[in-house]
């Protein structure tokens, strides 16, 4: 295993590792032991009781964070003429069509979300699905990133809009909810927000307890584990 | 629960009983390797497991939902295709679902109702829980890692040498990743940064159950921890490696003889006494102890090791003492390019060793040497008295449909059918095994028929191309043996390095390098070209760190005289100060 810093041993003597602490206790907990010198991210993880190789338990969806990720994202918009125009006022940082296409196959990444048009799906998807599939941003109806709606998509992503889908392999789903720099009940609402959508995308078909687990981390911190019972 | 359970099976190949009353089970995570002389049924017993072959007595159960992937000794490939096409067929059902949204998405352009867009929705969903586009990633990883470039990606396969169809159908299985990966001889193409790569990949990512057949010690010692061997139609198991089969097999065989021995001595004194004793006045006792005998379980007699394939080369003529003279001679097909500028001499009595990564251009020197290939640039000479005989990787020289006696036959139809027979009891095919069709041969038997025609041919040169692949051990020896008593020239390309290190007198490299292939020729042993080699890695290594040492001292100064300046104004500052 690999050797552990002065910084995070410290932490993790603060953490009680088999403890399910409640939300609160957990997010002073997080904030209290949050010492790297940057604004660390928070992540949550929780393990769903799910079979997520059957294809009716496969949960994907988007939540809008009332508070924000704490990241200002960078959204590339496929859309033309009106459409194209929207989008620049909307706040898009790139619009674009085939001339963004080549840009992206040519290797250029530096954005963090993706919308499109329904008709400029037939130019994207041959020539980006194997660059955009495997690393998530490629544009997605059941997402809501691809549509026609282009302002209102642009500013749910520019205001905290985080799309969630469950590990096919493992049933767990991972979620930014927030920054370190955030007030507690900041943090609190984004956490509740997330843990109720994923409530209400309980599939019909799942037996036995829904969530098994709830964990919260920074990006350098230790994982604190919340009592699930809560959410139930 | 097992992944496959074998119940009572039994399989003839009449009149022979190839496998007998076996019941064993595979369990997910088990690395097993199946061992046994060429033609005891190995391979049969995979075909049975992977449901190739029906015609059996007894039961195969599979698992629900489990996918079985064989590996036969045979490449299975389209000969149209491209390399990246014919991997790209594993991942039909994405491309098909790709297919499907493209279409959609062309629907889209004009019309976009909430029911296309739920549609293709559904569809990129079903996608992605297939592993979405990271099949590109895959493809490549797995081709790269059994040693094919990128250029060869878009090769036609049928240009492709026998190793690389060999690799190529490896990694179509690999890509394909069953749940029980059945091997049959899965390193014989493979040169060691690929057997290394395989071994890794199994060893590290691969989670499902493997039955691997293989002849190659290191391979085994490395993958498995379960040995299955095949002896006289029943399967034995032992656990461990092979190192440690070998090792219990060594104590048992002592054990065995032991209490054979014993047994015998105490068998020879109880008659003994009863032969003295059954008239006197013991005879009561002596009755007893007859009885005793009677009802006592005999110790078989430990079997002695199997017999092995008697090889003896011979040559009709004894040829030129120029063999071959090659001087800058290149060679490429298309825009490929196999080998330039290789110059070497070849007299009599050399062993050439020639080692290499697939694809490099070895058999098609060979080809060029027999005149069936032409070289681009450069002089080929080859003595005039030369008689070849030609050993192929892909046993191309044989007729499927023959029996093995009419095969070995046709090359000298004035022998008697008895002198032929006698002749092909020193490769093991007594008895009815000489009716034997070829295709119905096991590899191993095959190159075993391939060796008799060979023999047959006394030529006064010999041209062998992985004479060691599907041989097994014993085989493999009694081959080194025969050679190293042959007094005319051999020219043999292998992967085994034992073979390699007990023949060759003179090797020939074909090395690839980010420029392509660099051929070089030296004048040694294989051993000896493993210590030049050695010897030059820490050359270079001691010149590196050299180098580095220089480069260390140079980049050190300015920092000290930094530190030093700083501590100079630092001084300064403070004097200012003050």
């Amino acid at each position: 295993m690999a050797k552990r810093g002065k910084r995070y041993r410290d932490i993790a003597e603060q953490v009680e590792s088999l403890n399910l602490y409640t939300v609160d206790d957990a997010i002073s907990l997080l904030k209290k032991t949050s010492t790297a010198k940057f604004d660390e991210t928070i992540d949550l993880a929780s393990r769903l009781g799910i079979d997520a190789r059957v294809a009716e338990q496969n949960i994907r969806g988007t939540v809008s964070l009332p508070h924000g990720t704490g990241k200002s994202v960078r959204v590339v918009v496929f859309a033309e003429g009106d459409k194209a125009r929207e989008a620049e006022e909307a706040g898009a940082d790139f619009v674009g069509t085939d001339d963004l296409v080549d840009k992206i196959v040519d290797g250029w990444l530096d954005f963090d979300a993706t919308i499109a048009t329904p008709d400029l799906m037939r130019s994207i998807m041959p020539k980006l699905g194997r660059v955009l599939g495997p690393r998530g941003l490629m544009p997605n109806p059941k997402a809501g990133t691809v549509t026609n709606d282009v302002t209102e998509t642009l500013q749910n992503i520019k205001a905290g809009q985080i799309e969630y889908r469950v590990e096919r392999t493992s049933g767990i789903v991972h979620v930014p909810i927030g920054k370190t720099s955030f007030e507690e009940p900041q943090i609190k609402d984004n956490l509740n927000t997330v843990m109720d959508a994923l409530v209400k995308a309980r599939p019909a078909a799942t037996k036995g307890r829904y969530i098994r687990s709830i964990a919260i981390s920074a990006t350098m911190g230790a994982s604190i584990r919340i009592d699930p019972q809560q959410f139930l | 629960m097992s992944l496959v359970t074998l119940t009572n099976i039994t399989k003839r190949y009449d009149p022979d009983v190839i496998l007998d009353d076996i019941s064993v089970a595979i369990a997910p995570g088990d690395r097993i390797g199946l061992i046994g002389r060429n033609g005891c049924g190995k391979t049969t017993l995979l075909k049975v497991i992977s449901c190739i072959l029906t015609d059996i007595k007894g039961n195969v159960v599979l698992a629900k939902d489990k996918r079985i992937g064989y590996l036969s000794q045979e490449p299975d490939l389209e000969r149209d295709c491209t390399l990246r096409q014919e991997m790209l067929k594993v991942f039909h059902e994405q491309s098909a679902l790709e297919d499907k949204m493209l279409m959609l998405a062309e629907e889209m352009e004009t019309d976009e109702t909430p029911q296309l867009l739920r549609e293709y929705s559904r569809i990129q969903e079903q996608h992605d829980r297939l592993g979405g586009y990271d099949y590109e990633h895959k493809i490549n990883r797995v081709l790269g890692g059994l040693g094919f470039s990128e250029q060869d990606f878009n090769l036609p396969v049928n240009v492709l040498s026998g190793g690389q169809k060999s690799r190529a159908t490896l990694a179509k299985l690999l890509l394909e990743e069953p749940d029980l990966l059945l091997f049959d001889e899965p390193t014989n193409h493979l040169d060691i940064n690929g057997i290394e790569w395989l071994e890794n990949y199994l060893n590290t990512e691969f989670k499902g159950g493997v039955l691997v057949v293989s002849h190659d010690r290191y391979f085994l010692d490395k993958v498995v921890h379960k040995i299955w061997e095949l002896e006289s139609s029943k399967i034995n198991t032992y656990r461990g490696n092979y190192s440690k089969y070998l090792e219990t097999k060594n104590i048992e065989r002592i054990v065995d003889q032991r209490a054979f021995k014993m047994q015998q001595a105490f068998v020879a004194q109880e008659k003994e006494f009863i032969e003295r004793n059954i008239a006197g006045q013991r005879t009561r006792e002596a009755q007893g102890r007859r009885k005793k005998l009677e009802r006592m379980e005999t110790v078989e007699k430990p079997k002695r090791d199997a017999p092995t394939v008697k090889l003896n080369f011979t040559q009709e003529t004894r040829g030129g003492n120029d063999i071959l003279r090659c001087h800058n001679v290149s060679k490429q097909f298309d825009e490929k390019v196999l080998f330039t500028d290789l110059t070497f001499e070849v007299d009599r009595g050399d062993v050439i060793g020639i080692l290499g990564a697939n694809g490099t251009g070895k058999t098609t020197l060979f080809r060029m040497i027999l005149g069936q290939e032409q070289p681009t640039k450069g002089e080929l000479w080859v003595g005039p008295t030369l008689k070849f005989g030609y050993y192929t990787q892909e046993l191309e020289g044989l007729n499927q449909d023959n029996e093995v006696l009419e095969e070995v036959w046709e090359l000298c139809p004035q022998k008697t059918q008895q002198e032929i027979r006698s002749y092909l009891a020193k490769f093991l095919f007594t008895g009815d095994d000489v009716f034997k069709q070829i295709g119905n041969l096991s590899g191993g038997e095959q190159s075993r028929v391939q060796l008799a025609k060979l023999l047959l041919e006394n030529a006064n040169v010999l041209l062998l191309d992985e004479p060691t692949n599907h041989l097994d051990i014993p085989a493999r020896e009694a081959l080194e043996k025969a050679l190293e008593q042959y007094p005319a020239t051999i020219f043999v390309i292998s992967h085994d390095r034992f073979l390699l290190n007990s023949l060759a007198t003179k090797m020939l490299i074909f090395e690839v390098t980010k420029e392509g292939t660099n051929t070089h020729f030296f004048n040694g042993t294989y051993a000896e070209y493993e210590a030049e080699q050695q010897r030059q890695v820490i050359e270079e290594m001691q010149s590196q760190q050299q180098q580095e040492v220089v480069q260390t001292k140079k980049t050190q100064k300015p920092t000290k005289t930094k530190s030093k300046r700083k501590r100079k104004m630092k001084a300064q500052r403070l004097v200012g100060s003050n």
